[in-house]
């Protein structure tokens, strides 16, 4: 009788014991897999010790700018009178720019458009670090709310959009790369064909082909390998026209109802050192 | 001497995640390569030895991931795998490595399998391959050193610690 108690009160202890590790793996794993926002207490600790490392990091980097910049300097040159052949074109493309915008300001006034769907504003900062042991598609940059930074703001380089931020603290922020695997937002996207746009949803992305999958192509739209990839400016977050990349393959679905779309980014997502954010007008 | 240790490896850690290719061969681990040098200092202490690790973990959580109690986890099992091995074998440069090695080894299976269950990521073995042998170079490197340095410095200032 007295084992028997002692064998019901074990087999409690145990399924007690299960029942905790159950409850606070699926904790973690809430937590890993939502975009919570951050308590003040992680925000404290968090720009504390990315500000230590700035400190500790700055003789580091001191030394490796150093060298890029002795690196730079053989080939500035070259560069420079590159740059000053290309400037002469560029005046051209600058007197006609201003024009346009000039005629689509008037316009704005004449129809009475406060905000298109591409007038953004823009806000530069620098990767501080990257994500070290989450598979690489998360990056810390030295802009947070004090600079206005806010949760989904669109970042891009530039070659093209890299992600959105989805945490902020006081003078830091996490930004998620499009390359993530479990992108949980799909993206409005239009493809450039000779005369038109086609629009899709830019869907997910594959780890193993390094490309991404647009959706939602109907079969009789005729696209060709290389067309431009730009957003469509519908939704919240991403502004129109902001590069993604370009179409490297055509292919149908599973069920051979639709046309589902291979793309590449131009973008070199191993080495990002600076980024931009992007703020629509609203 | 132990935060230090902890503080440096953690610093360089997200320093030179700035610096290093995502896909190159020298991925920086140094923080749990700290957690394998500094267990000895602790002199068999595993209460103090687990109550250290489990602030690491969280402040790498918070810092690095912007999560909570996931590298807290994943460091307390590899704190209990370093005292386990700690107490089968005697303290010396070369087991140091080899709990280092199989410390990543852990840690990287861990977050692979994490990875491929909840984050929808098909299964790919080399991949798993890839991140271990490419977080292992640079990680003994800094072993090696790490401990000839403490080495040198516990017997200079006679600071005690377990064998």
């Amino acid at each position: 009788m007295y084992k028997q108690k002692q064998k019901i009160k074990k087999n409690k202890i145990i399924i007690g014991c299960v029942l905790v590790f159950c409850l606070i793996i699926g904790f973690v794993v809430n937590i890993v897999l939502t975009d919570r926002k951050l308590t003040i207490f992680e925000k404290t600790i968090k720009d504390s010790v990315l500000i230590v490392q700035k400190i500790l990091g700055y003789p580091i980097e001191f030394i490796i700018n150093k060298i890029d910049e002795s690196k730079e300097k053989d080939i500035m040159y070259e560069e420079y009178l590159k740059l000053q052949q290309e400037n002469a074109n560029n005046n051209h493309y600058k007197l006609e720019n201003e024009e346009l915008k000039k005629q689509l300001e008037e316009m704005k006034e004449l129809l009475k458009i406060n905000n298109t769907l591409s007038d953004y504003v823009q806000l530069s900062a620098v990767v501080i670090n990257r994500d070290l042991g989450y598979w690489y598609d998360t990056i810390t940059i030295n802009k947070g709310e004090h600079d206005g930074v806010i949760v989904g703001m669109p970042a891009v380089i530039g070659d093209g959009l890299i992600g959105k931020v989805i945490s902020t603290t006081t003078f830091n922020s996490t930004i998620r790369l499009i390359t993530a695997t479990d992108v949980v937002e799909k993206i409005s996207v239009k493809i450039q064909t000779d005369d038109d746009y086609v629009y899709g949803i830019l869907s997910s992305y594959d780890n193993e082909t390094k490309t991404h999958i647009i959706e939602g192509i109907s079969q009789t739209d005729k696209i060709e390998n290389g067309s431009i990839v730009t957003t469509t400016g519908m939704g919240d977050i991403f502004p129109s026209g902001v590069m993604i990349g370009k179409i490297t393959g055509v292919r149908t679905d599973t069920f051979d109802l639709s046309n589902v779309l291979e793309m590449k980014s131009e973008v070199n997502f191993d080495n990002i050192n600076y980024v931009t954010l992007l703020k629509r007008n609203t | 001497m132990i935060v230090f240790i902890s503080i440096i490896s953690f610093m360089l850690d997200g320093i030179l995640s700035r610096y290093i290719l995502p896909n190159s061969l020298f991925i920086p681990l140094f923080t749990i390569v700290s957690l394998v040098i500094i267990y000895p200092y602790f002199n068999n202490n595993n209460y103090r030895y687990f109550r250290y690790i489990a602030i690491i973990g969280l402040l790498y959580d918070i810092t690095y991931l912007n999560t909570l109690f996931f590298n807290f986890f994943i460091f307390m099992i590899i704190g209990f795998v370093i005292g386990l091995f700690n107490y089968l074998l005697s303290n010396n440069l070369y087991t140091s490595i080899l709990i280092t090695t199989v410390s990543i080894i852990l840690y990287r299976i861990i977050n692979y399998f994490f990875v491929v269950i909840f984050k929808n990521q098909s299964f790919n073995f080399l991949n798993l391959l890839e991140s271990i042998y490419s977080s292992l170079i640079l990680n003994i490197i800094y072993c090696i050193t790490i401990y000839i340095a403490t080495e040198w410095y516990s017997k200079k200032h006679k600071i005690l610690r377990s064998k």
